[in-house]
């Protein structure tokens, strides 16, 4: 349940039992349990496919009509992929072009689960650290096969800093190395971390609304106005992700 | 929260690594107090790398046409 101030102004009474942080409650919704395990259908998988069925609709709306020039739909379609596709150029240059199918569905899903969390009562899927985690080590476990399918064992380079004296190496691997493993972990938090910040501190301001009574006009239009804020982080963060993941492919591909 | 994150990741990992060593050759604190200090340089060069805009590439190179792209401090 991610709320904004009109979605939780109206439906809570003043120090009712709801925990700011009830949003990120998993609901199994079709119980399923294979061998075993439990791959329940929950409100997060329910959000992740709306999050690909709007991106699929939206790329086929948009390149229906191929017209010369473009109407609304099809504007965003060719906003949002030349916007990752100069993402990837910028960073990775041109041998980055054939990245580019998995770096746009890589920002797309993201911003999409970032956007549909916006949704009063909807569910965001990346302010759980599993999903984040799950693609960091992706795009980590990736890289790293596409470094050494580049590069081979010349890959190792990658974790000598040029230009230290042989007497420094014992000490430099090991830094980097773990500077290198620190990389999904880093990127998997910082987005988890945003999404969950901000969706608990927008909860909390809205639930002073009805607690102040009429004094609750100043956090609403505070929460009104973290509302607007919550949007650019959710832009903000899949953007991020998308260029920190088109950095690795960039250090990946051209190895000093 | 962009370079807190990164302090701590690097130091999550530093320990983790030297935890699952000690693990292995039965050393316990040792490994474990190595890598909390390589972790913790680790954080640093991270922190320093995307102070000085480096990205979080590894390696001293200075990228010759950019810095690192502007990243979400928030």
């Amino acid at each position: 349940m991610a709320t904004t101030a009109g979605g939780n102004h109206g439906g809570e009474q003043s120090g009712g039992g709801h925990s700011p942080l009830e949003q990120f409650e998993i609901k199994e919704l079709i119980p399923i349990n294979i061998g075993g395990y439990d791959l329940s259908f929950t409100n997060s998988a329910l959000t992740m496919v709306v999050a690909v069925v709007l991106v699929i609709l939206l790329m086929m709306v948009g390149t229906r009509k191929r017209a010369l020039v473009p109407g609304r739909w099809q504007s965003l379609a060719e906003m949002s992929y030349e916007f990752c596709a100069n993402l990837l150029r910028d960073t990775v240059g041109n041998e980055g072009r054939k990245y580019f199918p998995f770096i746009f569905a890589l920002f797309m899903f993201i911003l999409f689960g970032n956007m549909l969390g916006m949704v009063p009562y909807s569910f965001t899927f990346t302010s759980h650290i599993i999903v984040t985690f799950v693609m960091a080590i992706v795009v980590f476990v990736g890289v790293t096969i596409l470094g050494f399918v580049k590069h081979g064992v010349h890959f190792f380079s990658f974790f000598v800093p040029p230009g230290v004296s042989l007497v420094m190496w014992p000490l430099m691997i090991p830094i980097e190395i773990i500077s290198y493993l620190s990389r999904p972990i880093s990127l998997a938090v910082r987005l988890f971390a945003n999404m969950t910040a901000g969706h608990t501190m927008l909860k909390v301001f809205a639930s002073f609304v009805p607690a102040l009574g009429v004094a609750g006009i100043a956090p609403l239009a505070f929460a009104t106005a973290l509302t607007g804020l919550e949007v650019l982080i959710a832009f903000l963060q899949a953007y991020v992700f998308t260029v920190l993941t088109c950095l690795y492919i960039s250090d990946a591909v051209h190895l000093h | 929260m962009r370079i807190g994150v990164e302090l701590v990741a690097a130091l999550l990992v530093g320990v983790g690594l030297g935890y699952l060593l000690d693990l292995w050759l039965n050393t316990l604190p040792l490994m474990s107090l190595l890598g909390f200090f390589f972790g913790a340089a680790a954080g640093f060069l991270n922190v320093y790398r995307v102070a000085t805009g480096q990205g979080s590439a590894v390696g001293f190179r200075k990228r010759p046409d950019d810095g690192a792209p502007s990243d979400g401090d928030t």
